[in-house]
């Protein structure tokens, strides 16, 4: 099922007196239960096309619909109240609040929702054991590794059970072991929950953790396939 | 009702994430709101010292005459004399809240020894009452409000034996036992004299009255006036200065029903220096706390904005999560205003103890203008005093977080999102 769908996004901003053109009439679906990666180097437009299709930012032209919702003529107030119901976020730097706890931090979304108490917390447990952060709970972001950090930002994103979790180099920050103990929980809960992610990276090695893989470029996709292929691809370049 | 709480704790947490920038911000507070409760409650002590020794020195709360005698009495006091004035008595002490009344008769004359002749303010009075009304101590003055500096009081028996005001008697030069020749004009146009004897000196917190007035028994003064038994005022009493008011008004309302021509008024209405006093001294409190307000103003305001840019991408966050601009706007707010009711809150205390630390040890003031003695101040603080300390502390940190607040709350949230 398409649940999200970008139809000839573009995305132009002023830096400086230059004008850049960060997506040039982009599309891309998303359908329910992927884990897509969205790959390309440092300014390729995966952090401007994550920011739309998030609706943290609006496009110069084109549209993004969310379950077959347009949303380009969405308020403020309206475009806040589709985040917080069917869409959550993974930042490459945590973006924890540092004066709560684990616990806390992943509660803080539920508490805009329409929930008992007790519901909410049950749902904050759940969703520290899926990340397998339980004995850090009452840890403040200050005395937790950069891996259980992102872990504790990914229990946050799935607590709120978003049909989407949008996630902008997520790895970025982390050695190779975190990064891959990250990947990994994203993956389970992605076969496990049907959660669908969209995530970002400039890193070859996490690729494998996808379904789908969209290449960006100077603003357009040049490819988009199969995880596998595009694993064969990147390693017969790596290899030239 | 959960998520305010939320953001109340974050909040809470967030003013002591920054330790030592938040305690400054409250030391700033702290000592503000200590100072002006200090400050105001010094002004408060001279105005409250200042009061009482005016109305058991010369005005009593309430003053009951003929009515146009406060206008128009200087010049013909004759004609504003009350008669019948045990019944008039009788009815006001009756008034709840009344303690006791003291009559006055009042009239011009001249006094003379061998050496000079000063022009003279008489004060015929009920030697008794006099000293009853004259003996109330003032929160800061450790003696009455009349002070006999040489010889005795008067008693009823003295005849034309007379106080006379510490000025009065060094300008006629004359001291206890001593006399000296007092002319006036009668009701009825003579003139009528005796020769007078001082049987004390009396000190007074006011220099002018000091330095014009005798005292001396009503029944003297009547019988040298050729009024017997009537009277210019009486002076009256109450258990509490804050009673003032409204027993003024239950006992000009029982004279203007029974068409008594009688007029009331009050120690304030008659204290024109107390007046001019309390308002320059309202005048140089605003100043300061407008001086401290402004203080607060950008002491908090520079704690807000730097926390704030520490923060931006906090803020993007709370966005990107759904949260409306209103939360991270009631975010940053409820920060300033937790530091705004601590700061008050501690500046309160510490003025509170301050002041009894003061008010223990007393602050040595030289006479105030028209007066001849000095005294030891202390701090009288009030719950008026108090109530305006922490508005103005509460006002100066909402107002100091509500351009910040707004600024946070309208980032776009991509901008804060990567803000560095």
């Amino acid at each position: 099922m398409k649940i999200l769908r970008a139809e000839k996004l573009r995305k132009e901003y002023l830096l400086g007196k230059c004008r850049v053109r960060a997506l040039r009439g982009l599309d891309l679906d998303i359908h329910s239960g992927e884990m897509v990666c969205v790959m390309g180097a440092s300014g390729s437009g995966k952090t401007t096309l994550l920011n739309l299709l998030g609706l943290l930012d609006t496009p110069t032209s084109g549209a993004v619909w969310l379950q077959n919702r347009p949303t380009q003529n969405l308020s403020y107030r309206e475009a806040a109240r589709l985040r917080s119901r069917f869409l959550a976020f993974i930042f490459q730097s945590f973006n924890l609040f540092p004066v709560l706890s684990a616990f806390e931090n992943v509660e803080y979304p539920l508490l805009f929702h329409p929930l008992p108490s007790r519901e909410r917390r049950e749902r904050v447990w759940r969703a520290l054991e899926a990340v397998g952060l339980l004995d850090a709970a009452s840890q403040r972001p200050d005395e937790l590794s950069g891996g259980q950090r992102q872990r504790v930002a990914i229990a946050r994103a799935l607590v709120t059970r978003p049909l989407l979790i949008l996630a902008d180099e997520p790895t970025a920050n982390l050695d190779a072991e975190s990064a891959e103990t990250v990947m990994a929980a994203m993956r389970r809960l992605n076969l496990e929950h049907r959660t669908t992610f969209i995530f970002s990276t400039h890193d070859p090695r996490v690729v494998h953790h996808a379904t789908r893989v969209v290449e960006i470029s100077d603003g357009v996709i040049p490819y988009e396939g199969a995880a596998a292929t595009v694993r064969n691809i990147l390693e017969k370049r790596l290899s030239k | 009702m959960k998520a305010l709480q939320r953001l109340f704790e974050i909040s809470w947490r967030n003013v002591f994430r920054n330790k030592r920038r938040s305690l400054l911000t409250l030391l700033i507070l702290v000592l503000g709101s200590s100072g002006l409760i200090l400050v105001g409650g010094f002004f408060e002590n001279l105005l409250e010292g200042h009061r009482e020794q005016f109305i058991h020195s010369q005005t009593g709360h309430l003053q009951v005459n003929r009515a146009g005698y406060f206008q128009k009495g200087a010049s013909a006091p004759l004609d504003y004399l009350l008669a019948d004035v045990g019944r008039l008595r009788s009815e006001i002490e009756a008034e709840p809240g009344v303690k006791f009344t003291v009559p006055r008769l009042k009239f011009g004359g001249m006094a003379s020894t061998e050496e000079t002749s000063i022009a003279v303010l008489v004060v015929g009075t009920e030697a008794r009452a006099e000293r009853r009304m004259g003996a109330v101590k003032a929160a800061n003055v450790d003696h009455g409000s009349t002070r006999i500096v040489a010889g005795r009081d008067l008693d009823p028996s003295d005849g034309l034996g007379v106080l006379l005001g510490k000025g009065l008697a060094e300008a006629l030069g004359v001291g206890v036992g001593d006399g000296f020749t007092f002319l006036t004009t009668r009701r009825a146009g003579a003139i009528e004299g005796g020769q007078m004897r001082v049987r004390g000196i009396f000190e007074t917190i006011a220099k002018d009255f000091d330095d014009h007035a005798v005292k001396m028994n009503l029944e003297a003064a009547q019988q040298l006036l050729g009024a017997p038994d009537q009277v210019h005022s009486l002076l009256v009493l109450l258990d509490e200065t804050s009673r003032t008011v409204p027993v003024r008004d239950r006992l000009q309302g029982g004279f203007q029903a029974a068409g008594r021509g009688l007029e009331t008024l009050t120690w304030e209405e008659q204290g024109l220096f107390y007046r001019q006093s309390k308002d320059i001294l309202a005048r140089i409190y605003a100043v300061i706390q407008l001086i401290i307000g402004v203080i607060f103003l950008f002491s908090i305001a520079n704690t807000v904005n730097m926390a704030l840019f520490e923060r931006i991408r906090e803020f993007g966050t709370m966005m990107a999560m759904g949260n409306g601009r209103g939360t991270v706007f009631l975010t940053i707010f409820a920060e300033s205003l937790i530091l705004g009711i601590l700061g008050s809150a501690g500046g309160i205390a510490a003025g509170l103890g301050l002041a009894q630390v003061v008010s223990a040890i007393g602050i040595e003031m030289p006479p105030p203008p028209q007066s001849s003695s000095g005294y030891f101040a202390m701090i009288s603080v009030t719950w008026p005093l108090i109530r305006e300390t922490a508005a103005i502390s509460l006002a100066a940190t909402a107002l100091s977080a509500l351009w910040p607040a707004f600024r946070a709350s309208r980032f776009r949230i991509v901008q804060a999102l990567g803000y560095v």
